[in-house]
């Protein structure tokens, strides 16, 4: 028979600005959020409890009853991000621990208890660790789920429990809201006189199932234990982070390069060894006089290698300015990505192909991995939309040969001619103030555009041109428009 | 007699000294671990040959202006297009700082460095010191006129008005007596694939 532990976290956004050490908790104070257009209450702290403040009401109507609350709409993210932690937290207590958002955690204590010398003493140690950080927290311990968070949420006490195998008789006493039903049936069942679950035991289930849908009594079959409904734990994703906290503080470069290495070791020890690689590193150095300096370090591939993280973090270390000293450090793996133990060539190219890389990154991590670019071919017939240009870093470049033969540089928009003597291509013509006659031309290629896209819809002629003066150049003109102008829209070598 | 000693000192240092060397084409070699200006309206077809010889990763450092104009569908029949690296500098000072790094990175890479204004004799040597570390070969285009400079040697690379395409390459500087004018001609026709390597043949001109 398993044994299922449900943590409630009634006031998780009162607690997280609590933990923060927020001044305005000390007066009346409510986490409001917005819903169907109206703002609401929907935790309010004790002193706003007892001026009568509670939650659902309107905010309006809050004011209008306590004058004095403060109030600050909820920020999910943040508190999301708390109940994370404390999912990871509760490894402590048991291996298979389940998230049950957005205030809730389920652990499946089943052989765990007596190592904490029995389940009421487990859901108290669970209690009192929580109070110790600061965090409210109601707990049940049951057979099935929804009894356990029936309990945590409706219990008389902090810790609930419900002998094994009884969970009919220990949610006899609970209201209806306990189940895990919409807040609508709820209302329903009430007006047909059923409040508590005990009422709904003295129910046909076909009666029940008939007039309030399936919903309702799936709900008290898993809640009492007749149909199985086991927690499906998941790991919390690992965070790949060190930190390092000095008794004195350290100012020169080779010692934070030490304290690098370390960090950078041992972040890495674990990376290789769950075969994984971060594309970008963060690291924050807390300066004693100056707060909090982040640096932070990309890769153009998932990288393990402590060495590769001191390489390219020594350009910002060594850009750092420290006064007074640094005492704590933390660097964090980020962008976390499998690495495929691949063998991809013999020797040289290898190592020709990790040279490529190691430079990409050295030059990224300067100048912004989005100005270092390689070409990258495209299916288009218009001969500045033949390429693109995409970031290097995580890109296999390759390259399908077009078609055509074009000039190695291509002017987008293309440059205006100043006509001389007219011709088709003319005959003298002025570009960059330079003047060029023209001697032979090969054309036209006519090229139309996609006239059912956004573009530039007119026809294109391209001429190409070997000038008197040496350069062979490509003209464009238009056809079939009114001012007859010509430019240059690329120069053959 | 003095004379005479200090030219077979330098020429053993020059022996001592030596490293390998490009050949680009019939007579036109470029030391590797050096770097070379190229000036004039040929100077891209020069770097791009150049690297293509190269045959090892060809960065391209430049500012944006530069760099959108350059197309990938012309070069390919020169050189392989997947081997090109484009970099993008804002400034002055990001164009040497990637160009020096590229060039001292293990790998031997073609740095091909599009330079809008004069280098200075500083920077010059600068580049040359890390090409020397690196091993690579530095093309230094230069945009904005010539000044003194650290740099191997000096083409003046210009497209000459003829039948078919001809290009006058003029080596103006050449520390180790490279200089002379070499007109290089297109042959094999009009080549489809990537596989450049013959498409450029030279012929020594007339007056070297």
């Amino acid at each position: 028979m398993p044994r299922i532990l449900s943590i409630w976290l009634p006031q998780l956004p009162l607690d997280r600005l609590t933990r923060q050490g927020d001044p305005r908790l000390e007066g009346p104070f409510a986490i409001i959020a917005e819903e169907k257009n109206a703002w609401r209450v929907t935790h309010a702290n004790d002193a706003a409890l007892t001026a009568g403040v509670v939650a659902g009401q309107a905010l309006a109507d809050a004011r209008a009853i306590c004058p004095d609350l403060l109030t600050e709409p909820g920020d999910p993210v943040r508190e999301d991000l708390l109940l994370r932690a404390l999912w990871r937290w509760a490894d402590t207590l048991s291996p298979r621990v389940s998230l049950d958002a957005p205030d809730g955690l389920l652990l499946d204590i089943s052989g765990c208890a007596h190592l904490f010398g029995g389940e009421a003493q487990m859901g108290r140690e669970a209690f009192i660790r929580l109070s110790d950080l600061q965090i409210q927290a109601q707990i049940g311990i049951a057979d099935t789920k929804g009894a356990a968070r029936a309990l945590a949420r409706f219990g008389t006490e902090e810790v609930c429990g419900a002998p094994p195998g009884e969970m009919t008789a220990a949610l006899s006493g609970l209201p209806i809201a306990a189940l895990d039903i919409p807040q609508k049936m709820v209302g329903e069942l009430a007006r047909a006189g059923l409040t508590t679950i005990g009422h709904l035991y003295q129910q046909k289930s076909a009666e029940l199932a008939r007039r309030f849908g399936l919903h309702l009594t799936q709900a008290l079959q898993t809640a009492t234990g007749l149909t199985p409904d086991p927690v499906t734990p998941k790991m919390a994703d690992p965070t790949y982070a060190a930190r390092m906290t000095l008794p004195e503080p350290i100012g020169f470069l080779e010692d934070l390069e030490n304290v690098l290495r370390r960090l950078a070791t041992q972040i890495c020890t674990r990376l290789e060894h769950d075969q994984r690689g971060a594309r970008r590193f963060s690291l924050i150095v807390r300066c004693v006089d100056t707060g909090d300096h982040p640096l932070a370090i990309g890769f153009a591939r998932p990288c393990s290698d402590p060495d590769a993280i001191l390489r390219q973090f020594s350009h910002p270390l060594s850009k750092l300015e420290i006064e007074y000293g640094a005492d704590w450090f933390r660097l964090v793996a980020e962008q976390i990505e499998p690495i495929r133990l691949k063998q991809g060539s013999f020797g040289e190219d290898a190592k020709r192909a990790d040279q490529r890389l190691i430079l990409i990154e050295t030059l990224g991590n300067r100048l912004g991995f989005d100005h270092i670019r390689v070409f990258k071919p495209r299916d288009h017939h218009v001969p500045e939309l033949e390429f693109d240009q995409v970031e290097a870093a995580g890109v296999t470049p390759y390259w399908d040969v077009a078609p055509r033969p074009r000039p190695i540089r291509l002017f987008s928009p293309p440059e205006f001619v100043q006509v001389e003597t007219p011709g088709r291509p003319p005959l003298n013509f002025k570009w960059r103030r330079m003047s060029f006659s023209t001697d032979r031309a090969h054309g036209p290629e006519r090229i139309t555009p996609r006239w059912y896209r956004e573009e530039d819809p007119r026809t294109r002629d391209y001429w190409t041109v070997q000038t008197d003066q040496g350069r062979r150049l490509w003209l464009l003109n238009y056809p079939g428009e009114d001012t007859q102008d010509w430019y240059v829209a690329g120069e053959f070598a | 007699m003095g004379q005479v000693d200090l030219q077979s000192l330098r020429e053993s240092r020059a022996l001592s000294l030596a490293q390998p060397t490009l050949s680009v084409g019939a007579g036109v070699s470029l030391r590797k671990g050096r770097t070379h200006e190229v000036i004039g309206p040929g100077a891209d077809l020069f770097a791009i040959i150049a690297a293509a010889e190269q045959d090892r990763g060809i960065l391209w450092i430049s500012l944006y202006r530069d760099l959108v104009s350059l197309c990938p569908t012309g070069l390919q029949a020169y050189l392989n297009v997947e081997d090109v690296i484009l970099v993008e500098a804002v400034s002055r000072g990001e164009l040497l700082w990637a160009a020096d790094q590229a060039l001292r990175a293990e790998g031997g890479f073609c740095v091909i460095l599009d330079m809008p204004d004069q280098l200075s004799l500083k920077e010059s040597r600068r580049l040359q010191l890390s090409a020397e570390q690196g091993g690579g070969l530095g093309l230094i285009l230069l945009r904005g006129g010539v000044s003194s400079s650290a740099a191997q040697t000096r083409w003046d690379c210009t497209p000459l008005h003829a039948e078919q395409p001809v290009w006058e390459w003029r080596c103006g500087k050449g520390k180790n007596g490279e200089m002379g004018t070499w007109r290089v001609t297109r042959t094999g026709g009009q080549k489809r694939g990537q596989n450049a390597k013959d498409t450029l043949h030279m012929a020594p001109a007339a007056s070297a």
